[in-house]
């Protein structure tokens, strides 16, 4: 339906939250790391899981599925953290699972349906049609900054 | 004199930074010459010489750059249009006083350089009109006023060799005295001697020294000679090429001190803190082995560690007293010159602050200074004649506050008059008649913080061109600082500098509370008290809720800090006393007693700052990286004095919200109580119309007429409950389906003195920024929202109008006269 006028990145570090496949583009992410110990922070909004001491810096790290409003993690496997340079500086995002760098064809681009709820739809760019299942572009610095 | 020259020197290397600044803006300037925020840099860069050299004596450099920054004024202005012939006129003048300044270093004074020719073409270029056409050769009048000014720098050649001879011939006996006793450098003293024919005369005096030298140099193997020889040859050709000796003195000056980007400070801090991280690793990994090798090779390793960590985190910071120590000779010379009297009084000189930090803010505190003696103060027959001492008191304090450097700078001068002002800004047409009106007495001061504006009745060369206040505002605001003045007419003006000290280290106390470390500025510490339970019991004394500790016959009220981080529900007057552990803190001018868990340590930290997810939250300064690498937060403690009751905000600190543990309590108009009404159904209640939350037993529900009742705080308030339909009805037990043990949860409504409890089935939770829709008109707006929270169709109930019937019918029945 709608292919976006400006060229987007074409490759995309993707993970899965809650078993739905989202991408934000290579050149936004830092790098990817194992989950680490955080800092409770007590007042802080519930999507800030604590602060992690990335090399020096102090790093939020943000919990995707509370962001995203979706339902606690059941599984104990260990989280992975995909650390996004915003607007804001490093902020980490906790993700279940990491996948690959994908490579997509703009032609495959779709807007997000108005059917998603606001709060979901926010925080999404895009969504590609990749040939199993979709592929949902995050808006890195609104991820960044998300609130409860 | 010591401290004069040190002032000579930093003006010296700040000046040669100024004017090669200056000599890049004016170059830009003749491609845009409009460039507004140009021509005021360049204004200020003058003004500033101009300014110091008023204090240093240097007479003809004031004049130079006082004519200077008269040509400036109309540019600035836009009266005047920069041509090619006024930016030649510039240069040259960047050029004299570049000169000057040089031979100010050698240490002649200012020269014997007639500057007049000079002068007089920098008034000739502001008078000529305006309207000159541009497309005359510009060469002309350029060159022809220009001949004085090559005059003048060949004089300076002339002036400048002298200068440097006198100091030549001690660098070379030095030279050859090292020599003398060192065969192996012997050889450059004569190659010096040999390729520098203009230092002949100076080397011929020092033949003996040489002559034993050589015979040192004798004793040398001949091929090793010979190779010295070439090598003293090499690096005299390249001496050579190097050369002007004029330039080397300079050289030497701005050599000796280097500024550094904060940026690469900051990095270099944080790998000196990633460095004492490894460090610790290795130094706990070596513990568990054997290996004496390693044992010693940690062991250096721990220690350079530490001394470089020391030394690093040292560039950084001084006292303030290095920022204003010239303050006092400056008032002191000022002040003469006004023939008024001042004295300077200075507090907490040595309160340090970032270097950085020091160095932005050493511009705005002599601009300020010198506008205090020269408008604050005034002449002392008038301070008679007001019944003041004829003295005046200029006072500088500093002191760090809530992560704050505070530097307030307090005279009892005349103070500033807003009607004047108020006049100044409506004739400048910065205001209107009728917005001049309206501002408040501190907006209206603020004014005098404007680019180009003074109210000045002459302009002095000290003051009075309207540039002073809008540098210093500048500056601070530069280092994210900010600058407040209060002023009383005929009393005084206080200026009141604020500026963040994220940059710099502080001292820290550390606690635990819950399990968790949090810092606490030491600058607010005044004691620790540690009380058993056995004396808690007694002297722990309560007003309602609210907890006190008599320390020295002063009343404290205490704060708890897991309770004000939510990870504890309030403590009640009847609970079992425990030990305690009480920080007692000023803060916002007011003492308070921090209780936490335990008193760990004290420690030197940096602060750095948290993410925007944190900055709604009062009650912290910052974050900082502790040594086993663990991130530990820093409390702000006027916030949490603030959020704590202590000081300000809440007239109500006696009801806080009482939540769940894991909530916090921060209560915005967007925060919604989620509960659950009992019949199946949820809603939303916006936290701000919630007094608290409480649990009453079923046994406490007395019947009043229709109404069901609890004795509340020395006070009858009535229960509601709200059914699925909306409806505000009388409780009824029943109806919630509770067991008579289990407690009645209720929310109570507060609003002004009329206080009702709704019983709700449960409290669900808290939501944090909610976006709240915009309240629809009409009669039943208490029903009329939803939002969907958590997949939950959830109504938001307004307490207030939800409640109004309800509570109309309540004061009718009990409370009609």
């Amino acid at each position: 339906m709608n292919t976006t006028t400006s060229a987007p990145p074409e490759s995309y570090c993707t993970f899965l939250v809650d078993g739905l496949l989202y991408g934000i583009e290579v050149q936004k992410v830092q790098e990817v790391i194992r989950a680490q110990p955080t800092t409770r922070v007590p007042l802080a909004p519930r999507v800030v899981r604590g602060l992690m001491n990335l090399r020096g810096h102090i790093v939020s790290m943000l919990s995707l599925r509370n962001a995203l409003g979706l339902a606690p993690r059941s599984s104990d496997r260990p989280e992975m953290s995909v650390i996004i340079r915003s607007s804001e500086g490093p902020v980490g995002l906790l993700v279940d699972e990491i996948g690959d760098v994908m490579r997509v064809d703009q032609a495959d681009c779709e807007s997000v349906p108005g059917t998603l709820h606001r709060r979901q739809r926010s925080f999404l760019r895009c969504a590609y049609k990749l040939e199993q299942r979709l592929l949902l572009i995050l808006d890195a610095d609104r991820v960044a900054t998300a609130m409860d | 004199m010591d401290g004069f020259e040190d002032i000579i020197k930093e003006f010296l290397v700040e000046s040669y930074e100024n004017l090669d600044k200056l000599d890049d803006d004016l170059l830009a300037l003749e491609d845009t010459p409009d460039d507004q925020q140009r021509l005021g840099s360049i204004f200020r860069t003058v003004h500033t010489i101009k300014g110091t050299c008023g204090f240093l004596a240097l007479p003809k450099l004031e004049r130079v750059t006082h004519v200077g920054e008269n040509l400036l004024v109309p540019l600035r202005d836009g009266e005047l249009k920069l041509t090619r012939p006024i930016a030649d006129t510039l240069l040259d003048m960047v050029d004299a006083i570049r000169a000057m300044l040089r031979q100010v270093e050698s240490g002649q004074g200012e020269g014997d350089d007639n500057y007049d020719a000079l002068v007089a073409r920098l008034e000739a270029v502001r008078t000529q009109p305006a309207t000159q056409p541009a497309t005359q050769p510009a060469t002309q009048p350029a060159t022809q006023p220009a001949t004085p000014s090559a005059d003048q720098l060949a004089a300076d050649d002339s002036t400048t060799p002298a200068a440097t001879e006198s100091t030549v011939p001690t660098a070379t006996r030095t030279d050859a005295g090292t020599s003398a006793g060192n065969p192996d450098t012997s050889g450059r003293g004569s190659a010096d001697e040999a390729t520098l024919p203009d230092r002949h005369d100076a080397a011929e005096s020092l033949r003996p020294v040489q002559a034993a030298a050589e015979q040192a140099a004798a004793e040398q193997v001949a091929a090793e000679q010979a190779a010295a020889e070439q090598a003293a040859a090499v690096q005299a050709r390249s001496d050579w090429k190097e050369a002007p000796a004029v330039s080397k003195n300079e050289a030497s000056l701005v050599d000796a001190s280097v500024r550094l980007d904060v940026e690469l400070l900051d990095k270099l801090v944080n790998l000196v803190g990633e460095l004492v991280l490894a460090r610790n690793q290795i130094v706990q990994f070596s513990r568990s082995t054997d290996d004496a090798p390693l044992h010693a090779a940690a062991q250096r390793l721990n220690q350079i560690t530490s001394e470089l960590q020391e030394g690093v985190m040292k560039t950084r910071m001084q006292p303030i007293r290095n920022a204003w120590g010239k303050l006092p000779r400056l008032v002191r010379d000022l002040a003469a010159s006004r023939g008024k009297q001042v004295d300077v009084r200075m507090e907490g000189e040595e309160t340090e602050v970032d270097k950085t930090v020091l160095e932005a803010i050493k511009d705005p505190l002599t601009h300020i200074v010198r506008n205090v003696v020269d408008h604050g103060i005034e002449l002392p027959e008038r301070r008679i004649a007001c019944g003041k001492p004829p003295r005046g008191l200029l006072r500088l304090n500093a002191f760090h506050e809530g992560g704050q450097m505070i530097i307030e700078i307090n005279d009892d001068g005349g103070g500033i008059d807003t009607n004047i002002i108020r006049a100044k800004a409506i004739e400048r047409g910065i205001l209107s008649n009728q917005q001049a009106s309206t501002l408040s007495e501190t907006d209206l001061t603020h004014l005098i913080l404007l680019p180009g504006f003074s109210t000045a009745a002459a302009v002095t060369n000290v003051s009075g061109r309207g540039v002073g206040m809008d540098v210093v505002k500048t500056n601070i605001e530069c280092i994210g600082g900010s600058l407040e003045i209060h002023s009383t007419l005929g009393l005084g003006t206080t200026l009141r500098i604020k500026i963040p000290l994220t940059l710099a280290i502080i001292p820290v106390l550390l606690v635990t509370t819950e399990g968790d470390r949090y810092a606490i500025p030491q600058v607010s510490l005044l004691e620790l008290v540690h009380i058993d339970s056995l004396r808690a019991h007694q002297e722990i004394e309560y007003i309602h809720d609210a907890p006190l500790f008599r320390l020295r016959e002063q009343l404290l009220p205490l704060i708890y800090l897991d309770e004000q981080l939510g990870l504890h529900p309030p403590r009640r007057r009847g609970d079992p006393p425990s030990d305690l552990n009480i920080v007692v803190l000023h803060a916002d001018g007011r003492q308070f007693g921090l209780v936490v868990d335990e008193i760990t340590d004290t420690q030197e930290i940096v602060i750095k700052p948290l993410g925007s997810h944190f900055k709604e939250i009062p009650v912290y300064a910052g974050a900082t990286i502790m040594g086993d690498g663990k991130i530990c937060l820093i409390l702000d403690l006027i916030g949490l004095a603030q959020t704590g009751g202590i000081t300000g905000g809440q007239a109500e600190r006696n009801v806080p919200v009482t939540l769940p543990p894991w909530h916090s309590q921060e209560s915005s108009s967007e925060s919604l109580l989620i509960v659950d009404l009992g019949d199946g159904s949820r809603a939303a209640i916006p936290l701000s119309s919630v007094a608290r939350l409480e649990k009453f037993a079923t046994s406490d529900v007395e019947r009043l007429g229709d109404f069901h009742v609890v004795q509340y705080r020395g006070q009858t308030i009535p229960l509601f409950s709200i059914d699925g339909a909306l409806e505000c009805q009388l409780v009824d037990s029943n109806s919630l389906q509770v067991g008579a043990d289990s407690p009645l949860h209720t929310v109570v409504f507060r609003d002004g003195d009329r206080v009702a409890g709704i019983v709700v089935k449960k409290i669900l939770d808290i939501l944090h920024n909610q976006p709240v829709h915009a309240e629809p008109e009409g009669g039943r707006a208490a029903a009329a929202r939803h939002l969907v929270i958590q997949q939950r169709v959830t109504r938001i109930i307004d307490l207030k109008s939800f409640l109004r019937p309800a509570m109309r019918r309540w004061a009718d029945t009990w409370f009609a006269a």
